[in-house]
């Protein structure tokens, strides 16, 4: 059974059940646990796990320093494209949203390396709409050779490919992918997925398998919170990782929380928002549920926030993000995909980083022997 | 006329002589006649229970019998 | 319910059938010990006596999944033979792989047993194998497609109990398949300690068939495995945990909406 199986099998409504009938004596055994197990998990993100918070951001920083020690990893994400062949309700590059379209050429591309470097990355997440034809395997072949050389980790956040595929980016030298379900409610998920290939909910759940048995490094998984119940949808989130991190223990996991933000267009306000405070409960949580995994916290999130969250739990974050394609060398090119929040330098980033106790980390992997199959 | 000219062949590590036309059945007999207790093989091939009345030996097979016993 | 290779069993303790001085005694324990999957071995037919070993006879009437084993195989290619023969003696898929090609603490040889189950689970066998607590060995065997895995507590047939303790809990903490620690089970409350560390079922021979009264014991083995499932089932009792009265992140949190 694969691990998709697996979460096909689950039932939204028991496991919201389940998740909403936890009571505060389960949250104290789940904080007291010395190895917490998804029900556990369950405890401390349920409405009864909410006055709990401080002793749970304890327990999270104490198991993210023991872990990770006093660093904290920086990315910066490099937009390709904005040309989509979907139909997503509540994202800015939805097909029929009339924006400007456009996809870096080599030289584009090259330019935007140069202006990434300039700035001290040296860990860069790739990102397209997911466009099959027009931003896929063959833009990917042209393009990849202009980047992987200049950064120590590549990560990808495009449609989903075949298991092929990722075989040929990992060649190619990309070191991660991220495919977020976005919900894993099935109805809910195609309300919000009226055309394209992206409709196809059951390709999407399989893709972190077909990841694992590609041997990608790293395996990035999350929901777009607010789009469903941000519990249930974080519950199932959960058991997703822990299960593609058991099953494909050579790849390492990768969490994030993107929440629901404007975008052009004017998108949708979240079905289930999810506070500030419950968003910390939520990262504190992944934390003890799972101690190795990357969690990772992007510019979507406030400076104040960012500043304060990424001490208790938080392993990779971006800054400095341009979420339009050509963003960085040639700034307000396109209309960008979301409205960020931090928008501070990098220079500031590194120093609220220094000044809450941690050292920046620019080059977290050097490449292996070159050896595997 | 035909005549047997007896074999030798090896059986669990031991010598054993046979008539010429003799056949595996015929020596798993000489071990033990609950037949659904053994497994044989001839010269490490395995054959099929349902093979070994049929199964015509030759000069130096090697033939092995095993049984299940009480183990770990 | 344990659940090994699409096959479920309401016992969780795995007995051999070794050691036992006779074979009443053996089959009384067995049947106290409510084991439904129980393991024999190969060995080659003696001429000179020709009265058969009655284990199998015996075993043969009771309610119980024969579980064949290798032992006697020191490498990759005795224990195929001895798989094949197995399985055309008894017509069956299951088989408790093990390969100890060191005669004197009988510990399992890695190399050979990964190699020797990716062979005989592409022929179509169950495969359980015996092996280290390694918990990346036991995360390439179940890679390899065995239905369970079975590392050591301590040395076969030692009774020194769960030496092996903390590699077992990262296996057991990592398996996609079932989990049954096998060998140095010297009492019941270390086959208890197993299960309540979650493992998914242990299995028993030296340990009951040595003690002064096998039937007795066991039953105590089955009540004992049967508790340690039930307590980890239960959950351990929390502790009572005491938030930090303030901390340097009170003022963050309670800023919070």
């Amino acid at each position: 059974m694969t691990v998709a199986q697996h979460m096909l099998a689950q039932n939204w409504d028991d496991i919201r059940l389940k998740l909403y009938s936890k009571t505060s004596q389960q949250v104290r055994a789940a904080l007291a646990s010395p190895r917490p197990t998804w029900e556990d998990f369950l405890a401390l993100i349920s409405p009864a796990g909410e006055p709990y918070l401080e002793t749970l951001a304890l327990k999270a920083k104490k198991i993210t320093r023991q872990r990770f020690g006093n660093t904290v990893s920086l990315f910066v994400p490099l937009y390709l494209s904005n040309l989509c062949a979907n139909e997503c309700t509540y994202c800015g590059f939805t097909m029929s949203n009339r924006i400007k379209r456009t996809k870096l050429d080599k030289q584009a591309v090259a330019n935007e390396v140069a202006a990434i470097k300039a700035m001290g990355f040296d860990s860069v997440l790739l990102v397209t709409g997911e466009h099959e034809t027009k931003a896929g395997m063959a833009y990917f072949r042209e393009i990849l050779p202009a980047i992987t050389p200049h950064f120590s980790f590549v990560a990808m956040e495009v449609q989903p490919l075949d298991t092929c595929d990722y075989r040929a980016l990992k060649q190619l030298g990309v070191n991660s992918v991220l495919v977020y379900q976005e919900t894993y409610h099935p109805q809910r998920y195609g309300h919000y997925h009226l055309r394209g290939n992206k409709q196809d909910f059951s390709y999407r759940l399989d893709t972190p398998d077909r990841l694992g048995k590609a041997g990608m490094k790293k395996i990035g998984l999350g929901a777009l919170l607010g789009l469903s119940d941000w519990r249930t949808d974080s519950a199932f989130t959960a058991l997703h990782s822990e299960r593609i991190q058991n099953t494909y223990w050579q790849s390492r996991v990768s969490v994030s929380f993107p929440r629901i933000r404007p975008c052009s267009g004017g998108g949708i306000d979240a079905v289930s928002a999810i506070t500030d405070k419950q968003l910390v409960q939520l990262i504190c949580a992944y934390r003890v549920f799972l101690p190795d995994a990357e969690l990772s916290l992007s510019t979507r999130e406030s400076p104040w926030f960012r500043d304060n969250v990424v001490p208790l739990a938080i392993t990779t974050m971006s800054a400095a993000s341009q979420t339009q394609p050509g963003g960085y060398s040639e700034p307000s090119a396109a209309l960008a995909q979301f409205s960020t929040e931090d928008t501070r330098s990098v220079t500031e980033v590194t120093q609220a980083i220094t000044q809450s106790g941690l050292e920046v980390v620019w080059r977290d992997w050097l490449p292996g022997f070159g050896c595997e199959v | 006329m035909y005549v047997e000219t007896p074999m030798e062949i090896n059986c669990n590590g031991n010598p054993m002589m046979l008539p010429g036309q003799a056949t595996l059945v015929d020596v798993v007999r000489e071990y033990n006649s609950n037949l659904d207790t053994l497994a044989v093989a001839v010269n490490h091939t395995i054959i099929p229970r349902s093979d070994w009345a049929n199964y015509q030996l030759t000069e130096q097979d090697n033939v092995d019998i095993f049984t299940l016993v009480a183990g770990g | 319910m344990l659940t090994i290779a699409n096959t479920t069993f309401r016992s969780r303790l795995l007995t051999g059938t070794g050691k036992f001085s006779r074979p009443d005694i053996m089959q009384a324990a067995i049947e106290a010990s409510e084991s439904q999957l129980v393991t024999l071995a190969l060995k080659r037919v003696n001429n000179t006596a020709k009265q058969a070993d009655p284990t199998l006879t015996i075993l043969r009437s009771l309610p119980v999944t024969l579980l064949p084993n290798t032992s006697g195989a020191a490498n990759v290619d005795e224990a195929i033979y001895a798989a094949r023969l197995a399985r055309e003696l008894l017509g069956t898929s299951w088989l408790k792989l093990e390969i100890h090609p060191d005669q004197r603490y009988l510990l399992p040889d890695p190399i050979e047993t990964l190699k020797a189950a990716e062979v005989l689970v592409k022929e179509g066998f169950h495969v359980l194998p015996y092996c280290s607590a390694d918990p990346v060995l036991c995360r390439r065997l179940q890679d390899a497609g065995c239905a369970a895995v079975m590392p050591l507590g301590a040395p076969i047939g030692s009774n020194q109990g769960l030496r092996t303790i903390d590699f077992l809990r990262i296996i057991i903490e990592q398996a996609t398949v079932p989990v049954i620690v096998d060998a140095g089970i010297g009492k019941p409350s270390d086959a208890c300690a197993a299960m309540e560390l979650g493992a998914d079922a242990v299995l028993v021979n030296t340990a009951i068939a040595t003690a002064r009264d096998p039937a007795n014991m066991a039953y105590a083995f089955a009540r004992a495995v049967a508790c340690g499932r039930q307590a980890f089932l239960a959950g351990t009792a929390s502790q009572r945990s005491t938030a930090d009265a303030s901390s340097p992140i009170t003022d963050f949190l309670g800023a919070l909406s």
